[in-house]
């Protein structure tokens, strides 16, 4: 597993103005395992995140999966990799409020596999996995931060990815649910050994991370 | 196997919005049925004007000489009587088609004068077998009196109004002057023995009605106009027209043709009415899709976040689309069947009534029954255009939100979602810059600060985490228009600071530091209340600007888009209620959409003056900052003790010095 970029370049437009929010950054992950992006609100971590998984665009710059250049993939094509290699946890859940908890699981494996059975059955599994499997048929709404959260790690799972974009995962949940979310996480990364790239405030996050990036206006600091 | 998945996702979408939903069927059910109950009022038309063309006179089949039916001068152009006859023995000898046929009759029009001795009037004239012209005319009965009649060959028939003239009534006498086909003049006296009353008030001022043979005596003439030939059924003319062209087919220069090939005045309404319906139904159908697309819309504006969501974790556009497809067509299709379900049941319940009497047309002198004949046909036309035009309305909604950027779907719902849930459909929004800036102005001043005035300021910060005062320091500042400086006086344990913004940019200073350091706003963002911004925490206009205003329930939400460098967040909204005439709620969010604080103002009195701002951290929201304004004073001139408990190094006191 390695993903590479370089010379990544992002800026947005402020009126006239042009704010730099990634100012040609180049790195290479290449082990599975835990990856936080720290840094304050602003520096770039989430614009890292959303160009790196491939829903934004970078102005300049190339990025690498397994040897292979994906930023010049066209739209439908980058929308296959994200269903086939990425996985997605965001700080918000953005999770489909009119499915129900497996629907919202299962949703991705059924578009990928047209199977609605197999799909069901591997969100089922992965419901079983979250601890949410008794809440299965509920709707989102019936759920707490917490249990949302895993949902969604359930369902950014589901595809067998290679590497899960979180942005923020932890920030809307309180600190002893998002330790639990957190144990969650982190052993099913160890298990199926997928990398992780988490961008976040929280120092514990931080602290079970096997690699830590800071970032501050929009350049990377170091890596630790 | 996906589908069904699709197709329950379109379905639970549709039941999320009830109201939109609702409303949407309604629009698509009214112009489905404004559609058909047009079609059924046009289909009524048609059926009275053939009804009334080919049963009151004219048959829904003539038979005569080819030239005949468009000749400029058909007197010179008609049948021999001799042959009409043998055509009509053929059709009579034949039982199949004759079983079809409701009578038959020679025809022959003609004009002269009619007259009392009292008085005269001209006439026209038909001659018709008195036992074919009762079911030729089954539409225009004799009102007053008897039909003519085989055993009265000098009984006619004539219009109310004519009588009225001549002063004749029923078994009075009048003589017929006519022209003879060779040119010379004849007269006859008829007896009167019916009054015909008529739509039309000048047909009945000048109809004469009249015997086939007495006619033929009186013009001395072995020519006919045509053979009238009237059906049992309508519908069954091209039947009878086809096996009748086979028998005419024997006679060289004889010709049948069908009524609605010879009612002119029937062919010029249809065309007239067609187009107009054409008309109609696109306008009803323009309605429709800027309905449907307007729904379409808002209802994607508003699902952003799940077209992001979808396309985050890899489904094409093309899915997603047929998705809105889907919807469109649930709602369409229920739309129309209930639209064409009202339709018909009108259609129904009029028929039952006997029709609406409506008011005599135009140069009409006698009213009729308005009905509705909505036929399957006619349901499946309109059902069909409907369905397809709300498929066409989702057009430019669906591309619009497939072109937007994934990151922008989701940022956007989450920013509006925020703001407007759950009723961002009711909702108003403009662009009313200038109202937004009387907004704005009326919000700067519920601050304590004076407007446009140099003045001092003191500003009391508690950061309070999980629920435990954490730092409690009181900022002094100063503000000359763009500058401020603010300066920590009361924190005796933590390190004091100063902050000082200039048109150059922003400074910072710690106790102990060397150097006042240079920072850009984007690095002030922090969850905690900034010092900056509560320097001077009116809206300036100059480092914000007002993109848009909404306002639901008295609530008007106020868009301030970062648009200077200095401005050290993407995006301020605020919130203000102005029934109370108090802001609500500032929310402070990053360039790239996410919200990272929230401060709700503190209001102690009541005289409209914010008191202080509870500022929460959006990410962590037990860090909460609690600032107090505890004092503004107008100043002339900045005294130099105001920041005297500062300790600041030289080099800060000389940005300040030079600022003021």
């Amino acid at each position: 597993m390695n993903l590479s970029f370089e010379n990544l370049k992002k800026s947005y437009q402020l009126g006239d103005k042009s704010y730099l929010a990634l100012k040609g950054i180049s790195t290479t992950f290449s082990e599975p395992g835990l990856v936080s992006l720290m840094g304050p609100s602003g520096s770039g971590k989430s614009t890292l995140l959303h160009c790196l998984g491939l829903i934004d665009s970078a102005d300049e710059g190339i990025i690498h999966f397994e040897g292979k250049r994906i930023d010049n993939l066209s739209d439908d094509q980058k929308s296959k990799f994200r269903l086939v290699s990425f996985g997605f946890v965001f700080q918000s859940y953005h999770l489909i409020p009119t499915l129900s908890v497996i629907e919202n699981v299962a949703l991705p494996a059924v578009y990928k596999s047209r199977n609605l059975k197999k799909s069901y059955e591997m969100a089922d599994s992965l419901l079983q996995r979250v601890g949410l499997e008794e809440f299965k048929k509920r709707r989102i709404n019936q759920l707490s931060g917490g249990q949302r959260q895993r949902v969604a790690i359930a369902r950014a799972l589901v595809n067998q990815p290679k590497i899960i974009f979180a942005d923020e995962p932890t920030a809307n949940l309180d600190s002893k649910t998002s330790e639990a979310v957190l144990d969650m996480f982190q052993d099913i990364i160890k298990e199926q050994k997928i990398m992780a790239l988490i961008s976040t405030h929280d120092n514990a996050v931080a602290k079970r991370s096997d690699h830590i990036i800071s970032m501050l206006d929009g350049q990377l600091e170091g890596m630790v | 196997m996906i589908y069904k998945f699709l197709i329950k996702m379109a379905f639970l979408n549709l039941l999320r919005s009830p109201k939109r939903s609702f409303i949407t069927i309604l629009s698509i059910g009214i112009s489905v049925l404004g559609s058909l109950l047009f079609y059924g009022y046009m289909q009524y038309t048609y059926w009275g004007l053939s009804e009334n063309f080919s049963r009151s006179g004219n048959g829904h089949i003539q038979i005569a000489k080819v030239n005949w039916f468009d000749s400029s001068t058909p007197e010179k152009e008609r049948g021999s009587v001799e042959i009409l006859k043998k055509i009509e023995n053929d059709i009579l000898e034949n039982k199949e088609l004759s079983e079809l046929i409701q009578g038959m009759s020679l025809k022959r029009k003609f004009s002269g004068v009619i007259g009392t001795g009292d008085s005269s009037t001209v006439f026209v004239a038909e001659g018709v077998d008195p036992e074919g012209h009762l079911a030729l005319s089954s539409w225009t009965p004799v009102n007053i009196g008897e039909n003519i009649l085989e055993e009265e060959p000098f009984g006619v028939v004539i219009g109310k109004r004519m009588a009225e003239r001549l002063e004749l009534s029923l078994g009075d006498y009048a003589s017929l002057l006519v022209s003879t086909d060779d040119g010379r003049m004849n007269a006859i006296d008829v007896s009167i023995l019916g009054l015909l009353e008529s739509r039309s008030k000048e047909s009945e001022a000048v109809r004469l009605i009249i015997p086939f043979g007495t006619a033929q005596d009186s013009l001395q003439s072995e020519q006919a106009d045509y053979l009238a030939i009237s059906l049992n059924e309508t519908d069954d003319t091209e039947k009878v027209l086809s096996e009748i062209n086979f028998l005419v087919s024997n006679y060289s220069g004889y010709a049948a043709k069908p009524w609605h090939e010879v009612a002119d005045f029937y062919l010029g309404v249809k065309n007239l009415n067609d187009r107009l319906f054409i008309v109609f139904l696109s306008i009803l159908l323009l309605v429709s899709v800027l309905a449907m697309s307007n729904t379409l819309y808002m209802s994607i504006m508003e699902r952003h976040d799940e077209i992001g969501i979808l396309r985050s974790i890899g489904i094409l556009r093309g899915f997603i689309s047929s998705l809105f497809v889907q919807e469109t067509f649930l709602l369409s299709i229920v739309g129309a069947f209930i639209g064409a379900t009202f339709a018909l049941s009108i259609g129904g319940v009029i028929d039952l009534m006997g029709g609406i009497p409506m008011p005599p047309p135009p140069g009409a002198s006698k009213g009729y029954n308005l009905k509705l004949f909505i036929d399957w046909h006619g349901v499946l036309i309109v059902m069909l255009v409907a369905i397809i035009s709300s498929a066409l309305a989702c057009i430019f909604p669906i591309r619009s939100a497939g072109k937007t950027k994934i990151i922008d779907l989701l940022l956007k719902t989450a920013f509006f979602l925020f703001i407007f849930t759950p009723y961002v459909a009711q909702s108003s929004t403009s662009d009313l810059k200038g109202d937004g800036s009387q907004v704005l102005s009326t919000i700067n001043s519920s601050f304590p600060y004076p407007k446009d005035k140099s003045f001092l300021a003191e500003v009391e910060f508690l950061n309070i985490v999980d629920g435990k005062e954490k730092k409690r320091v009181v900022y002094r500042s100063i503000s000359q228009d763009y500058k401020k400086i603010a300066v920590a006086v009361s924190d005796p344990k933590g390190q004091r600071m100063a902050v000082l913004r200039t048109e150059k940019g922003v400074w910072i200073q710690k106790e102990g530091g060397r150097l006042p350091l240079r920072i850009s706003p984007a690095g002030r963002l922090v969850g905690e209340a900034s010092i900056g911004d509560v320097l001077d925490v009116r809206f300036n206009g100059r480092d914000y600007e007002i993109t848009q205003m909404n306002s639901k329930s008295g609530i008007i939400t106020l868009d301030l888009k970062g648009v200077s460098k200095d401005a050290s967040y993407g995006t301020i909204q605020l919130l203000y209620d102005s029934k109370q005439r108090r802001l609500k709620k500032i929310r402070y969010h990053t360039i790239s959409g996410k919200i990272i604080k929230i401060g709700e103002p503190i209001y102690k009195d009541d005289d409209d003056l914010i008191d202080g701002l509870n500022v929460i951290d959006a990410i962590n929201s037990s860090n909460q900052t609690k600032v107090t304004f505890l004092g503004v004073k107008v100043i002339e001139a900045n005294p130099d003790s105001f920041f005297s408990r500062g300790k600041l190094n030289r080099s800060t006191k000389k940005i300040i010095k030079e600022s003021l």
